[in-house]
């Protein structure tokens, strides 16, 4: 057990916080613990059937067995909470050595204890058996048994609710006319546990789903309780800091940093060359063994050499085990068997995972497809709301004050000026604030050329909309790549700048005159 | 510098901000403006201090007790504000009419949702006396029908409650109608499926029972009784209705949100809508309770006292507070 | 590092820590709260059927008050129902400040969602996946069940000379340091003594003396350095 590879922050917690955060574990690791627990489970719970004859009795049997699927979860847990992973693979391939140990009193009496997560770690995990188990127990439980067995008790409500709200769900589920039908057959027969074997096969399920799910939970909140326990008893989050604050020494001292750590380097890496003269006159004086031996020793009873370690290594008592032979015949013959058995509940499991892929669907394509209810997100008064137009885009000002009379005339001045820039900023400026004022296209003032461009498709007309874009692409290309564009396509631009601005506009200006 | 010393100098503003807090915890009303003003900039200080005594590695004890410090006025500073009565005033008046102007929308499609199948069962049951019996079970149907029978002595109670007083009634409708509200609401969570089943159902049920009242003759008896607290009753109903789609749309929509965010911010927009349907609710429970099962009171004055309920129901949710700004317990949460 | 405490960072820097509340504690307080109420509604029952009719309606309105609105209150107020605070737990908003009415109200309301389909089935499976352990009504109103802070008192240490340590200490050295001392009685001697030596290029000091060097360290520290 290496403790500074341990993945969850060790403190003291209380009880709760505890078993809180064995639930955080199971959740991290929570498919496998799933599968470690589901796997056995389900094995055991179809064997159990097809051996038994009674139904009832065989899922008795299935229940009471519940210790053998919980002790690979304990195991994993031990192992992964210091870093170490072992693959579901593996834990079941060693499957009996982990369940072995003490086996016999835990499926008697053991089974009846509901803080057997919080107990079984000292069985499993320190191997204590009889009166060292006891006493170790009694240690450890001070304070914290009665929560244990409490938290059993409330981890067996949540299977318990898990198995309600299921039956629930399929009564939901079902369509209404079946409603009477479920509560009489099935409602009932299930509350007052009568005979019946479909009914049985529709328990087994439910129970292996709300089981399965809450074990994680349990077996990691027990173990969760057992480790902040020993935390609290050993010391273990100290034990932790004083291994960091030990190794940040030592690095102080490798950097030379303080004086007394450096000394003890210099005596390290050269003890011997650069021993102090008074010791190095010692040893020439006296060649004597027995003194070199004491000499020794006192110096291995300094505190550099002087660590006391215990090292504690959780590991389970395995031993290699032949194979036994298997009659595959009989296993095989037995498989069909059970099929043949299970085939009925497999119709029910498929209809139910057909209705929920079907209702899954319905609300995909709900979510898929209503883009329409868009229209509940936009504030109410949007639509009426009339925009004031901005004065000004992208650092060009729009106002109708700020440009000339004729704009194409001035463009062309301009142009022949040898100021392009300026006449295509002109011409771009004048577009937009008639875009602005004229059309009025709701443009706002953090709008881009590219979506003053997309309001002009969906909004202006074809011959006009050519037009804005070549200006638009000429103005882009001038502003920010800076390449301007020919004297040609510049004039040309001014001049039709006006067939598809300027009418409107001087019948305006007109009317406003 | 010390720690004894940094002790020293800063401990009578650590305890001056521990009285300021002790105070604020009294609610003493009396303390005056100055005093909680200092609040933010002694916080300031302390949280200023907190991080030198980390910074320069004093006691863990003393670190600990800054942090402390540090946490209850980080309590009181970011706290939301808790409310008055006049609070509760503002919400009714400003607040709530203002939050559901906002979600016009949503409550044009709940009221779609619950007026248009009960008018449509309603007719169908007015036409054919046996069309009730598709969604009730007999037993229900022919309870209600006791319940509005002209021979029964006093209207709207069934046999076992017939006898009983007011005031026992006020308690089943509060219990009976607000439960509804608050379930057409929280179902509204499952992607506002549940709030449209059950509003479908509703109207269905209350549509289809006004409709097969209305075809065995029972007019004079069923019309007068509901016509009292229906203006409040229903359209608190469908604004309950409404915040249980506005809850739900987030899922569906979360229009420029993350889902989660959307459903936060969903949450606290429908809960206003909802604390309101739910006092309407209430009121209209005690006109149920004590009006409407009147009997001394002339049919006429009943219809005429409807008419005045649905004017003020009008008015108060589109005239109400219009203008105010939303006050801030509107944007909380 | 698995844990279960979340941080928050305050607008002046400052990280608060909430240590949250898992769904066993919770279903705890659950339980005691059912446990009160049952005991209320006996006890009014049997008041009020003294009063008759009137005293039946008084007992719905009182059964409605106490279903929808006995945890709004307590918490939106307290910050904890009498269960959550017997079980040592407290209801604030996502930030760690208290809970605001409206918060209170929604997170209580939206227990309906929560109890689907059976005796809280939905919140349950919500507080185990959620790695905030919250569930359908805690998501909805930002708002997050904690264990309510104990109050900072400081533990007995050792008796000891106090001693400065060799070399300036961090925060979490120093706290360790101070924990050890606080514990030191709650381990066996031997195990203090093996925890003590972890610390020997520290303390320069054998052993069995570590323990009382690191008791001294532990002193002056709580003195101030």
């Amino acid at each position: 057990m290496q403790i500074d590879k341990i993945s969850a922050r060790l403190r003291l917690r209380n009880n709760w916080e505890a078993i809180d955060l064995g639930f955080s574990l199971a959740r991290q690791w929570f498919l496998r613990l799933w599968l470690l627990w589901l796997v056995p489970a389900t094995i055991v719970t179809a064997l159990s059937l097809s051996l038994i004859d009674s139904v009832l009795l065989a899922l008795v049997v299935a229940w009471w067995l519940q210790p053998l699927y919980e002790r690979p979860l304990l195991h994993f847990l031990s192992r992964a909470l210091f870093g170490e992973y072992p693959s579901v693979r593996r834990e079941l391939r060693h499957y009996w050595q982990l369940v072995k140990p003490q086996l016999l009193v835990t499926i008697l009496w053991r089974r009846f204890h509901p803080g057997r997560s919080f107990v079984e770690p000292v069985a499993l995990l320190e191997g204590l058996k009889g009166k060292a188990r006891s006493q170790r127990l009694s240690v450890l439980g001070l304070g914290t048994s009665g929560t244990a067995i409490w938290f059993g008790l409330l981890c067996w409500l949540f299977g318990r609710t898990l198995d309600g709200s299921q039956i629930t769900l399929l009564y939901m589920l079902l369509p209404e006319e079946l409603n009477l039908w479920f509560m009489e057959n099935i409602a009932s027969r299930l509350l007052s546990w009568q005979q019946g074997e479909d009914l049985h096969w529709l328990a087994a399920l439910v129970w292996l789903t709300s089981t399965s799910l809450v074990a994680p939970f349990f077996i990691a909140g027990g173990f969760a309780l057992y480790l902040s326990r020993r935390t609290r008893l050993e010391g273990w989050d100290i034990e932790l800091a004083f291994r960091r604050m030990a190794n940040r020494q030592q690095k102080r001292a490798a950097n030379g940093g303080k004086a007394g750590a450096a000394l003890a380097l210099t005596l390290c890496l050269c003890g011997a060359l650069l021993a102090p003269p008074a010791p190095a006159s010692e040893y020439s004086k006296t060649p004597d063994l027995q003194a070199d031996k004491t000499l020794a020793e006192e110096i291995a009873a300094q505190p550099e050499f002087g660590e006391l370690e215990t090292r504690e290594v959780w590991r389970p008592i395995e031993k290699e085990k032949p194979k036994a032979e298997r009659n595959w015949f009989e296993k095989l013959r037995g498989f069909f068997e059970w099929l043949e058995k299970v085939l009925p509940a497999l119709g029910l499991f498929l209809k139910v995972v057909i209705v929920l892929l079907l209702v899954a669907l319905i609300v995909w394509l709900i979510i898929r497809f209503t883009s329409w209810l868009d229209w509940l997100n936009l504030p109410g008064k949007g639509k009426r709301r009339k925009q004031t137009p901005p004065s000004s885009l992208f650092g060009l000002e729009l106002g109708r004050e700020s440009l000339p009379d004729d704009v194409a005339a001035s463009a062309l001045k301009l142009l022949e000026n040898d100021h392009i820039r300026e006449a295509i900023s002109l011409l771009f400026r004048a577009a937009l604030s008639h875009m602005v004022h004229h059309s009025e296209l709701p443009i706002s003032d953090s709008s881009t050329e590219g979506e003053c461009l997309r309001l002009a498709e969906r909004h202006r007309p074809a011959s006009e909309l050519g037009y804005f874009r070549r200006l638009t692409d000429t103005w882009l290309l001038l502003a920010y790549a800076h390449q301007p564009p020919s004297a040609e396509h510049t004039r040309e631009l001014c001049q039709n700048w006006a067939q598809h601005y300027r009418d409107e506009r001087s019948a305006e200006s007109g009317s406003v005159s | 510098m010390k720690q004894q010393a940094f002790e020293q100098l800063y401990k009578e503003r650590w305890e001056q901000f521990d009285r300021l807090l002790d105070d604020l915890d009294q609610r003493r009303p009396q303390l005056p403006l100055e005093q909680r003003q200092q609040l933010p900039a002694l916080y300031r200080r302390l949280c200023a201090h907190y991080a030198l005594a980390q910074q320069r590695h004093y006691s863990p004890h003393l670190v600990a007790v800054l942090h402390q410090r540090v946490m209850r006025g980080h309590q009181h500073l970011y706290r939301s504000k808790s409310s008055g009565l006049w609070r509760l005033l503002e919400f009714l008046w400003v607040t709530f009419p203002n939050q559901l102007r906002r979600h016009h929308r949503h409550f044009w499609l709940a009221t779609a949702l619950f007026y248009l199948p009960a008018i449509f069962f309603g007719i169908a049951c007015y036409q054919d006396g046996d069309m009730i019996y598709s969604l009730m079970p007999d037993g229900s149907v022919a309870r209600m029908e006791y319940m509005y029978d002209p021979a029964n002595e006093q209207v709207g109670r069934d046999s076992e409650r017939k006898a009983d007083s007011d005031i026992m009634m006020l308690g089943h409708y509060i219990w009976n109608n607000v439960s509804i509200d608050f379930r057409s609401f929280a179902l509204g969570i499952l992607a506002a499926i549940g709030t449209v089943l059950i509003t479908l159902f509703n109207g269905f049920s209350i549509g289809g029972v006004a409709g097969h009242l209305s075809q065995l003759g029972f007019t004079e008896t069923f019309w007068p009784f509901v016509s009292g607290h229906g203006p409040f009753e229903l359209t608190a109903l469908t604004i309950a209705t409404a915040a249980g789609l506005r809850l739900g749309q987030p899922l569906l929509s979360p229009g420029p949100y993350r889902r989660i965010d959307a459903l936060k911010i969903a949450a606290g927009e429908s809960i206003q809508l909802l604390i309101g349907a739910a006092v309407m609710t209430t009121a209209a429970a005690f006109i149920e309770a004590f009006w409407s099962p009147n009997p001394n009171i002339p049919i006429p004055v009943k219809y005429g006292f409807s008419a005045l309920m649905w004017v003020i129901t009008i008015l108060y949710l589109w005239r109400a507070g219009r203008g105010r700004s939303t006050p801030r317990a509107a944007r909380a949460n | 590092m698995i844990d279960t405490l979340r941080h928050y960072e305050t607008p002046e820097g400052i990280e608060l820590k909430l240590p949250l509340a898992g769904p066993a504690v919770r279903a705890s307080a659950w339980l005691i709260d059912i446990l009160i109420r049952s005991a209320i509604y006996l006890i009014a029952w049997w008041i009020l059927s003294f009063l008759g009719k009137v005293g039946r309606g008084g007992f719905l309105l009182m059964a409605f008050l106490l279903e929808w609105f006995y945890p709004v209150v307590f918490e939106a107020i307290r910050g904890a129902t009498p269960g959550k605070k017997v079980m040592g737990l407290l209801v604030c908003q996502d930030n760690g400040t208290p809970l605001s009415w409206s918060a209170s109200l929604l997170r209580n309301l939206l227990r309906v969602v929560d109890f689907l389909p059976f005796f809280y089935g939905f919140g349950l499976l919500s507080t185990l996946l959620n790695r905030d352990f919250k569930r359908l009504g805690d998501l909805a109103a930002g708002t997050v069940v904690v264990y309510a802070p104990d109050k900072n008192s400081e533990k007995p240490l050792p008796e000891q000379k106090p001693l400065p340590p060799p070399y300036p200490l961090d925060l979490t050295e120093q706290q360790a340091i101070t924990n050890f001392a606080e514990r030191s009685s709650s381990f066996s001697d031997a195990r203090a003594r093996e925890l003590a030596s972890l610390l020997a290029p520290m303390t320069q000091a054998p052993a069995e003396k570590a323990t009382n060097t690191l008791h001294g360290y532990a002193q002056w520290l709580r003195k101030g350095g």
